[in-house]
């Protein structure tokens, strides 16, 4: 019999969004015929008129609330609270909802399995108080659940330390984007086609660093930086627009939501520039390195543990601006092979959707979640010095 | 009486300007300065300590100028500035050369002793059904002043803090003395939170900032223990509810710098330490992990406190002291939950340091 699997704490699909909506995407569309998937979609972001009960074979089953921002914490509870009554797995994407967690586990019992996103509670874009929930939050997701997800080995890292618990690394995967080759009309509408240019795409937000990288464009003069974003989102970033626009060295774009205009854009930029500070695994560094790009990050760990530490890494504007003049075009395509391969091998949606396919059948057979320390810790110290082997005590672990 | 009051509060914040002004000055030739030479010291300039002695010297002189004699509560009233007077100096001298915990607790005690021996202590014979418990109620009080004096400096961090606390308290001690009919008490409240007003101006400015002092939280933080045994050991008469409400808000108020203190001190024992080890765990300290503005925290704590007593009066008045009393221990679990979960947050987002590391 197939197994019922609710997806928890999406918009919903089809797929307009971030992340975890083209993560549905996908494992809907791998996964349909080995499982039955119920997805829980916002009836706000989807007008009467464009609901539909199936997609790909899912379950759609609406709400009428919001999935982000206060509102997915009713949002994700309702959710949970209604797959309770039909599904064998719930697959929850992010903690919004976990303080149902321990009670869930309490009366029932169905499977969780849970991905925490990135270290949430550390953004600065949220308030004290959303920190203070999402802290609290992941905690009790953590601890609740069968199975927790991270998208980052640095991610796992950090659920070592704070918990002590062994969470699963599953990325994001890419081969949905698209090289596109530039026709004559392309760059009647984009003229900056026909010559290297340097390009990111990002939320227009403090943490993306877009102000460094465009510090450095005001004085780096080889070639432009084409800048896509949604800068009328904010106060912060219609004056970061104001200030950085007139000059001649920087584009700055309108959010583009047309998948082939976006590939066309990427895949032949000259360099990627990823300035992501926040979360895990970028949905948008992925897709870049799939496409082959060469690469210029920011130096957190996050973005390393994604490109294997093989591509450039900046903290300053110093030196981004030291890479952007002293990286060869040769060096920068074998940059760009090495992540386009990279991406071959982790972060596909096959091979990402067969990870969860794993974990549904895992869940059933697992016992108790898997701890970061030795199970020599169980013993006595004064029983492993009789036997001389008090060192087995001092070992480092992984995150250590 | 009115008329007194005004005179009074209107002279004393005067006096208490003109003092600081004049005090700041002397204080740089005295060397009484907070120089920021400690790790967990906030500020970084040389900020004269004179708020506690302004506001002492200022209530000192005035209150006998104004005051009334030849009421019963007179001579109570000289007896509480003979201790005040032990208190600030203990703590000027420790301000200048740091005396050892030991010591200032022991004139701490002495002083405490010598009040409660002068009548003023908590009567709990309607907790014990009438028997009369007569050591250990002198004992409790002289702990009870002793721990609350202390629990204020230790609120004692940034800039307005343990002022605004005490102003709040003493203008409603004011009130609820007034009410009670305990006039010479409630004048001198009256003065003192004339004084703090005036003291809080000179500690929130820039230019001309003054600190209160080891001297002036502990001096302060005692009078506010003297007067809560004074306000909630007051008859009123066949108004037994009345002596109910003015019991809750007087406990309320004091509440906060009490339970903090406690949180701490225990935090203290169980690693290890005295309960008198300078950390950055008090209140301020976790409220600066959110915010880094004196000014929003104080006002955050402030009207925490009114909000606070208001339920804790409407609860009162609509049910009854057992579910204040309820109400209470659910507001102190959400506290500690609060305080304990940013701690915990703070520590963990700096351990994380190494992930963000270049």
């Amino acid at each position: 019999m197939k197994k019922k699997v609710a997806v928890i704490g999406t918009v919903g699909l089809p797929a307009n969004y971030g992340g975890f909506e083209t993560l549905t995407d996908h494992l809907v569309t791998q996964l349909g015929d080995q499982t039955d998937i119920t997805v829980y979609c916002s009836g706000r972001r989807y007008p009467k008129e464009e609901r539909r009960s199936h997609y790909k074979g899912a379950k759609l089953t609406y709400l009428p609330l919001k999935a982000n921002g206060v509102q997915s914490i009713p949002y994700d509870s309702l959710s949970i609270l209604h797959a309770l009554f039909f599904a064998d797995v719930l697959l929850i994407l992010g903690v919004a909802g976990a303080w149902l967690l321990p009670f869930v586990r309490l009366f029932t019992k169905k499977k969780i399995i849970i991905s925490i996103d990135g270290i949430e509670w550390k953004r600065d874009k949220w308030s004290w108080l959303a920190k203070f929930y999402l802290f609290w939050a992941e905690q009790l997701a953590v601890k609740f659940s069968h199975i927790d997800i991270s998208d980052n080995e640095s991610i796992q890292d950090y659920t070592a330390l704070r918990y002590g618990s062994l969470s699963h690394v599953i990325e994001y995967g890419a081969d949905h984007t698209l090289k596109v080759p530039v026709t004559e009309k392309d760059l009647l509408k984009y003229p900056f086609l026909s010559r290297p240019y340097a390009f990111k795409v990002c939320r227009i937000e403090p943490e993306n660093n877009i102000e460094m990288i465009l510090q450095v464009f005001t004085q780096f003069s080889i070639y432009p930086l084409v800048l896509v974003g949604n800068w009328n989102k904010s106060e912060f970033g219609q004056t970061i627009r104001r200030r950085y626009a007139v000059h001649p060295n920087i584009l700055l774009l309108d959010p583009i939501y047309e998948q082939r205009s976006i590939d066309l854009l990427r895949s032949n930029a000259h360099v990627y520039l990823h300035g992501h500070s926040a979360g895990g695994t970028n949905p948008s560094l992925v897709e870049a390195m799939y496409l082959g790009l060469p690469i210029i990050a920011y130096a957190v760990s996050y973005n390393k543990t994604t490109t294997e530490h093989r591509a450039r890494y900046f903290s300053t504007s110093e030196e981004l601006l030291e890479h952007l003049l002293i990286t060869t075009p040769e060096a920068l395509a074998e940059i760009g092979l090495q992540m386009q391969s990279i991406a071959d091998r982790r972060y596909r949606w096959a091979y990402i959707a067969n990870k969860y396919q794993h974990l549904f059948e895992k869940v059933f057979e697992q016992k108790g979640k898997p701890q970061v320390a030795p199970i020599i810790k169980a013993l006595q110290p004064d029983l492993l010095r009789t036997y001389g082997a008090a060192h087995l005590n001092h070992q480092k672990l992984f995150f250590q | 009486m009115v008329l007194q009051i005004i005179l009074g509060v209107t002279l004393t914040a005067l006096f208490t300007g003109s003092l600081l002004t004049y005090l700041s000055r002397l204080a740089n030739k005295f060397n009484l300065l907070d120089i920021a030479h400690e790790q967990r010291k906030i500020h970084t300039d040389q900020i004269p300590l004179v708020g506690g002695i302004a506001i002492f010297f200022a209530v000192c002189l005035i209150f006998p100028m104004v005051a009334k004699t030849g009421d019963g509560h007179l001579d109570s009233c000289y007896y509480i500035f003979g201790a005040s007077t032990i208190i600030l100096l203990t703590g000027i001298i420790d301000d200048k050369v740091n005396l050892p915990a030991l010591a200032k607790l022991i004139i701490q005690f002495s002083v405490a002793f010598f009040v409660v021996q002068s009548g003023i202590y908590l009567s709990m014979s309607h907790f014990t059904f009438g028997y009369v418990l007569f050591p250990f109620e002198k004992i409790i009080s002289i702990v009870f002043m002793v721990g609350l004096m202390n629990a204020y400096n230790f609120m004692d961090g940034i800039d307005g803090l343990v002022g605004s606390l005490f102003f709040l308290f003493f203008l409603w001690a004011g009130l609820a003395m007034y009410y009670l009919q305990m006039d010479h008490y409630s004048l001198l409240s009256f003065m003192i939170s004339g004084a703090l007003l005036v003291f809080l101006n000179f500690n929130f400015s820039e230019k001309q900032k003054v600190f209160m002092g080891d001297g002036g939280s502990l001096l302060l933080g005692f009078l506010v223990g003297t007067f809560f045994i004074l306000i909630v050991g007051a008859k009123t008469g066949s108004q037994a509810k009345a002596q109910d409400v003015i019991g809750v808000i007087t406990a309320g108020m004091i509440m906060l710098p009490i339970l903090d203190a406690i949180r701490v001190v225990i935090a203290r024992i169980k690693h290890g330490y005295s309960p008198f080890h300078p950390d950055r765990s008090h209140l301020h300290h976790i409220l600066l992990q959110i915010t880094k503005s004196h000014f929003r925290i104080t006002m955050a704590v402030f009207f925490a406190i009114i909000i606070f007593t208001v339920i804790s009066f409407v609860v009162l008045a609509l049910f009854s002291i057992s579910h204040v009393l309820t109400f209470w221990l659910v507001t102190i679990a959400v506290f500690l939950f609060i305080t304990y979960s940013q701690n915990k947050m703070f520590q963990m987002s700096n351990a994380l340091k190494f992930l963000e590391k270049p």
